[in-house]
């Protein structure tokens, strides 16, 4: 066995290109070190946008498309293509974004393939007989060092590890790859399939104001909205509220939601567990808002305030948009 | 209907950092005090969507099936005090691997002794590693169609249905038994007992079975070399906002966040 294969699904490029450029990076790392073929397959989307952007990362790949049909289950369809391409090129370390998809498409190709898998892993290092790497766990509490002893190794990186790579120039082409899929034979049955809006990324935001279970319900969630347009942020939510059904699933942030670093993260109503911390660690300043003065949210945060976000945020808002208002009429 | 809840008994993920530490082997992550071991969220959410079925059709059995060495009882017997038929704990030193391979097998091989299982149900991943592998995994060895992150499941006709949270929405996906399926929190909680239930899971006590019994060899894919803790939360270093009331507070933050440029 021998090359790496960035593996990504057409949807999660399109509403998260970063994960993408941070699995060429890992890739280019891992390429440097054992000089083995790179391959870029994109799966489900033949001719969109994402294939044309995909061929801009470096002349020296190869880059594969996988066309998905309208009615095929996903991602048991996808594996199968993904497998039937492994035999084809036998890759020893097939690399995967951390989404839904990429999480069960590891899954099941190391389970097809018997090889080894290592999820959130935050460096990986070639030795002369080996592949080792680290991975974090407990929520990010703990990192554990592994060595994978089965080829090949599926790898997910976890966000906001590996910087982003910049396209290159080239005018390199594009290669379909055609699986021999019998629909009738696979074993998971697609049907109606609901998309809500798409909600603007968390990942992406300079500024996020989150709400958590002290929030008490669904309502509170649009003065956060009101706050957050005022000044140029976004929305999120730890788990609590999205398991209550109060915010979508879109703008969880967390360790079963996305991995953010704004450069502004008001958190409020939020304890602070480890599964929520992990998320949003990197934020550049936590300003968090708790009633609770042991929360562990304040042991993150640069700014606390103790106190009911009843009463704290009305004010925090008409204070702001005072000071927006008059820092505008300083200007104009 | 004859369906399997997987469940793992994991730290109580709402410890602080501080109060977990790594054993002298660097192997394992351990809480300081005893006592501090919960089921997994996401598989007491697995045991609710088993009750739920069970709940509408007659004659449904539900079996707990745990895997590890020496698996806390008095954490496992809380779940029996609800509408839970058997409990399993396949006992033994590789019960305890962090490695979804090894697991998946177990619980395969386990899943196939028990004969005449219709339905598999796993929470979608642990606190602890949060793979979400071993669902898929045992599927997989099993030979079996997975649905995984189901908040509702149900059958239809002869199908088993679940509606698949996506990102941006909701997919219903089916299969025909058997099968495994995986679980979200959009689920919604485990439902409480009753107090005759909790009265009558103090005297319930587990089948046993050895990992040795089932047969095969679990060979891991992955060697774990070591752990370590890297997260120690600082000394807080956090500017709190003074203030009379909240109001007070409030403005005063608007006015910190402004003046550092922060906003």
């Amino acid at each position: 066995m021998s090359g790496i294969m960035i593996a990504i699904y057409s949807d999660d490029y399109i509403t998260n290109e970063s994960l993408f450029r941070e699995l060429v990076s890992l890739a280019k790392q891992l390429q440097a070190q054992s000089h083995e073929r790179l391959t870029i397959t994109v799966v489900g989307d033949e001719s969109g946008s994402c294939t044309q952007t995909v061929a801009e990362y470096g002349e020296e790949l190869v880059r594969i498309a996988i066309k998905v049909p309208e009615n095929a289950p996903w991602p048991e369809y996808d594996t199968e293509a993904l497998v039937q391409l492994c035999n084809e090129l036998q890759p020893s370390m097939i690399l995967l974004p951390k989404t839904f998809w990429g999480t069960e498409v590891a899954a099941r190709l190391t389970a097809i393939l018997d090889g080894s898998a290592a999820m959130d892993i935050t460096a990986a290092t070639l030795l002369s007989d080996s592949l080792e790497v680290t991975r974090t766990i407990f929520g990010g509490v703990a990192e554990a060092r592994l060595r994978m002893a089965r080829m090949p190794a599926v790898l997910v990186p976890h966000p906001k590890i590996w910087p982003e790579a910049e396209p290159l120039p080239t005018d390199s082409s594009i290669t379909l790859f055609t699986p021999n899929i019998d629909l009738g034979a696979l074993q998971t049955i697609p049907k109606d399939r609901h998309r809500l809006a798409q909600a603007p990324d968390v990942a992406q935001a300079r500024i996020l104001i989150a709400g958590g279970r002290g929030l008490g319900g669904p309502e509170p969630f649009k003065l956060l909205e009101e706050i957050a347009s005022m000044i140029g942020g976004q929305v999120a939510a730890s788990r609590p509220p999205v398991d209550s059904g109060w915010v979508s699933g879109q703008i969880q942030v967390g360790l079963t939601g996305k991995t953010v670093a704004p450069d502004l993260y008001i958190a409020v109503g939020i304890s602070g567990a480890i599964q929520h911390i992990t998320g949003c660690y990197n934020a550049r300043n936590i300003v968090a808002i708790n009633n609770d003065p042991h929360a562990p949210i304040f042991q993150y945060a640069t700014y606390g305030v103790v106190g009911d976000w009843q009463d704290v945020l009305p004010t925090f808002y008409e204070a702001l948009k005072t000071i927006i208002k008059s820092s505008r009429e300083k200007v104009y | 209907m004859n369906i399997v809840v997987c469940i793992k008994v994991v730290i109580d993920p709402l410890l602080s950092s501080t109060d977990l530490m790594i054993d002298p082997v660097r192997s394992r992550i351990v809480a300081r005090e005893s006592g501090q071991q919960v089921v997994n969220g996401f598989d007491e959410q697995a045991l609710e969507a088993a009750l739920r079925l069970k709940d509408n059709i007659p004659g449904t059995v539900i079996t707990l099936m745990s895997v590890g060495k020496q698996v806390p009882w008095d954490v496992l017997r809380k779940l029996m005090a609800l509408d839970v038929d058997n409990a399993l704990v396949i006992d033994g030193s590789a019960g305890d691997s962090h490695d979804p391979r090894v697991i998946a097998a177990i619980l395969a091989a386990a899943v196939q002794r028990l004969e005449g299982v219709d339905l598999v149900i796993c929470g979608r991943q642990a606190s602890d590693w949060d793979n979400a592998q071993v669902p898929i995994r045992l599927a997989g060895n099993l030979g079996w169609p997975c649905l995984t992150l189901a908040r509702e499941v149900k059958m239809v006709g002869k199908e088993i249905q679940v509606r698949r949270v996506l990102l941006d929405g909701w997919q219903d996906m089916s299969a025909k038994p058997p099968a495994v399926i995986t679980v979200t929190s959009e689920l919604g909680e485990l439902r409480y007992p009753t107090m005759k239930g909790r009265l009558a899971a103090m005297k319930r006590q587990p089948n046993v079975w050895s990992i040795s019994d089932l047969g095969n060899e679990f060979v891991e894919a992955t060697e774990l070399v070591e752990i370590q803790m890297i997260h120690h939360p600082k000394e807080s270093n956090c500017h709190f906002i003074d203030g009379e009331s909240g109001q007070s507070k409030g403005e005063q933050l608007a006015a910190v966040l402004m003046s550092s440029g922060l906003i």
